[in-house]
């Protein structure tokens, strides 16, 4: 009897043992993060598993920062924004997600209650889906706390500010141009068919989109993309580069005709490389929303030619000086919201690999329903590529970073 | 029957025992937790662990029937969220919500009543068969739902997951009480729960003994059909949407909190009280990884280590038990 009650005890024990170390580990690593400078990034990073903590320790600001999911490439861009946004402005930021494979919306929703009980001063989150936790967002917001979204918004009323990575019309339009162009070759008599690939149906980001995307071809489908015949047919292929793969085979051998697709997350596009390959469909042109170093392998094979995509490690950084004017009581207001971003650059042109782009001095644009929009989108090849910030390593792309 | 309640008396005490301990391991992690982040014990934070283990302990509290019995359902989870999707789909199609419960609880039966009927009708063990109808089910929630979510549920619908009385106490606390106290009876003062530790003794000499044992795997695989039904409406309370990757991990902590709180996955041993406690202690862990900004990654690792030393533990116990037995003899 005696020896089962030590045995539970011992279990017991060690169980709190495993969890008082990986408590530890959490904090070490987050006070390694908090006494670098802008290098924090570097050192906090990529985990999966446990939250990271940027900035310093006694702020006056402490700021629960949800992503959809952590350990990814564009995700990861972001956080260096944001650990870099937390270093100047001297706000703490904790940073807690999961995986891809474990992102939920009820385990977001879980990370913004605790931020509740925590009494943090402001959340900020990129959404799974618009809905699943507005009443939440609510709690949140009547205990005072602010939130803001970024990256994926959720339903206007849940939240503060949105700030977006850019206006979807833009994006949408960057990307039929930059098909468009892609397959000059073909004619009005004799068109190119066209796919488009999407996530999930619930996708808020992806559905505005297709939506602006589907417009703008309306608009000038017997002008400018008269040589494209886009096909009304959308497919869903999920988050999972698995089931992206499915997906996109089956639409590759259903309907042969196709040979340009718009995907629009940055699974689809390494999917549709891959099935393109593999069904031996060499001729195929995709343009998709993408980190651009996920397919920099693509466009050293000269299987892709573009990607259209933000500097995520802008929109981490500008988000946490929304947050930071919010808290301060200074709500972004009027026409533009002006950041440190603001008149330096944003990249480098396309075209020629070194023109700058600027971001518009008189600030980030300010749309109704308190949405701050990041920028225009960015349409990088291998031209600039090596602009894009904070991906692979916390200092690709730096040197131009506010210059 | 006194015959047996002399040679498991000696169990009885341990039983006991062992439910002590849990809730000192229960108490001592509260306090842990509270030592490392004071916003631990707040009363608020205290009452959302009922709110984030309501779903587990309505599945649960069958699940104990099912494991005392040698049985397992792992099921439970994806039964949940076929459930849930044919709650959203019926709510969207036809704007009734009493229509939308119904369609949601007869699904739910319905799944159960499947596993019921081949579990008790066939010789196919429980975990073979339900891992295969786990599958099953989250197939047919996939081609009902595709990618889509189903959302805006009614308000007054939200009503029976997020309602706290004085804005703390969540109103899952009371019909996790009279789901709680109806199981309890059915365990330790009704014929049906001594039938269910004796199937899982030696289910033979039960059905020699008259009882028709197949009638009672089938009732409560059915129950834990329905318990999964109505657990998804309490989730679906709380997060307001309706998908199919919802209810993935649930099977997982379901059948740890059971076995962490004292049933045998052996049979004929459970525990209702230590059912309720195990539950718990998942629930505060869970909150306590969340307020200690660690993911549900970790959380996972931890529900996993649970169920191995959990399991461990009891062969460890049922070896001893043996042991005992022999040397009082």
């Amino acid at each position: 009897m005696k020896k089962i009650l030590s045995l539970i005890l011992a279990i017991a024990m060690v169980s709190s043992l495993a969890a008082c170390s990986s408590t530890t580990t959490a904090t070490t690593k987050a006070a390694a993060a908090g006494e670098t400078t802008a290098a924090a990034a570097t050192t906090g990073n990529t985990g999966s598993g446990t939250g990271t903590e940027y900035g310093p320790k006694d702020a006056k600001y402490k700021v629960g920062v949800i992503p959809k999911f952590v350990a990814e490439d564009y995700f990861i861009a972001c956080e260096r924004g944001f650990a870099t946004a937390a270093d100047e402005l001297g706000i703490r930021v904790t940073w807690v997600g999961d995986t891809m494979a474990q992102c939920s919306a009820q385990n977001q929703k879980n990370y913004i209650q605790s931020f509740i009980d925590q009494e943090y001063d402001a959340i900020l989150v990129s959404a799974l889906d618009p809905s699943s936790y507005a009443d939440t967002l609510q709690e949140a917001r009547d205990a005072g706390i602010k939130v803001i979204t970024w990256d994926a918004d959720v339903e206007v009323d849940a939240r503060d500010f949105f700030v977006n990575q850019a206006e979807g019309d833009m994006i949408a339009i960057k990307l039929l141009q930059g098909l468009a162009g892609d397959l000059s070759s073909y004619t009005k008599d004799k068109p190119a068919t066209v796919a488009l690939v999407s996530t999930t149906t619930d996708s808020p980001n992806q559905n505005a989109w297709l939506a602006a995307i589907q417009k703008e071809y309306e608009s000038k489908k017997d002008t400018e993309y008269a040589h494209i015949k886009l096909l009304t047919d959308v497919t869903y292929a999920g988050n999972d580069q698995g089931q992206a793969d499915t997906a996109i085979k089956a639409l590759l051998s259903k309907d042969k005709e196709i040979v340009g697709i718009i995907a629009l997350s940055s699974n689809t596009v390494p999917a549709v490389a891959s099935s393109r390959e593999q069904l031996n469909l060499g001729e195929i042109k995709i343009v998709g929303v993408s980190v651009p170093e996920s397919s920099r392998k693509d466009m050293d094979a000269g299987k892709m030619s573009a990607v259209v995509l933000w500097q995520p490690f802008d929109l981490g950084y500008l988000t946490l000086y929304v947050a930071s004017a919010v808290l301060e009581g200074k709500d972004p207001s009027g026409a533009a919201f002006v950041s440190p971003l603001s008149g330096t650059n944003m990249t480098a042109s396309f075209m020629d690999g070194t023109t700058p782009v600027l971001y518009p001095a008189e600030g980030h644009k300010i749309m109704e329903n308190n949405v701050v929009i990041l920028g225009e989108p960015i349409v990088w090849n291998l031209k600039n590529i090596d602009r894009f910030r904070g991906y692979p390593n916390a200092d690709s792309g730096m040197s131009e970073f506010l210059k | 029957m006194s015959k047996q309640t002399n040679s498991s008396s000696g169990f009885f005490k341990k039983a006991i025992n062992y439910q002590s301990v849990l809730l000192l391991v229960l108490f001592g992690l509260i306090i842990f937790f509270g030592m490392i982040n004071s916003v631990f014990l707040k009363p608020k934070v205290i009452f959302n662990v009922i709110e984030i283990i309501g779903e587990t302990l309505i599945m649960a509290l069958p699940m104990t029937f099912i494991i005392t019995t040698g049985g397992i359902d792992l099921s439970v989870g994806y039964t949940l969220t076929l459930s849930a999707i044919v709650f959203g789909a019926t709510l969207t199609s036809t704007g009734s919500l009493a229509l939308a419960i119904t369609a949601c609880i007869l699904t739910g039966t319905a799944a159960g009543a499947f596993n019921g009927l081949i579990i008790s009708r066939t010789r196919i063990p429980p975990l073979v068969c339900t891992l295969a109808t786990m599958s099953l089910y989250r197939g047919i929630a996939l081609i009902i739902a595709g990618d889509k979510t189903y959302t805006g549920f009614p308000d007054a619908f939200k009503l029976i997951s997020t309602y706290r009385f004085g804005k703390i106490v969540p109103i899952q606390i009371t019909y996790l009480a009279v789901f709680f106290i109806v199981f309890y009876i059915l365990y330790n003062r009704s014929s049906l729960g001594r039938n269910l530790k004796a199937i899982g003794f030696n289910e033979n000499a039960v059905k020699f003994a008259g009882v028709d044992t197949r009638k009672i795997k089938f009732w409560i695989y059915t129950a834990s059909g329905t318990m999964s039904a109505m657990a998804s409406l309490v989730y679906l309370g709380r997060l307001s949407a309706a998908k199919p990757s919802m209810g993935m991990d649930l099977n997982l902590e379901v059948i740890t909190a059971v076995v962490l709180g004292g049933t045998s996955t052996m049979g004929g041993v459970g525990s209702m009280t230590g059912t309720l406690v195990g539950v718990l202690i998942i629930g505060v862990l869970r909150k306590g990884f969340t307020i200690m900004n660690l993911s549900g990654n970790i959380f996972n690792f931890v529900l996993g280590a649970i169920l191995i030393v959990g399991l461990v533990a009891f062969s460890v116990i049922e070896e001893r038990k043996k042991t005992a037995k022999k040397g009082q003899k």
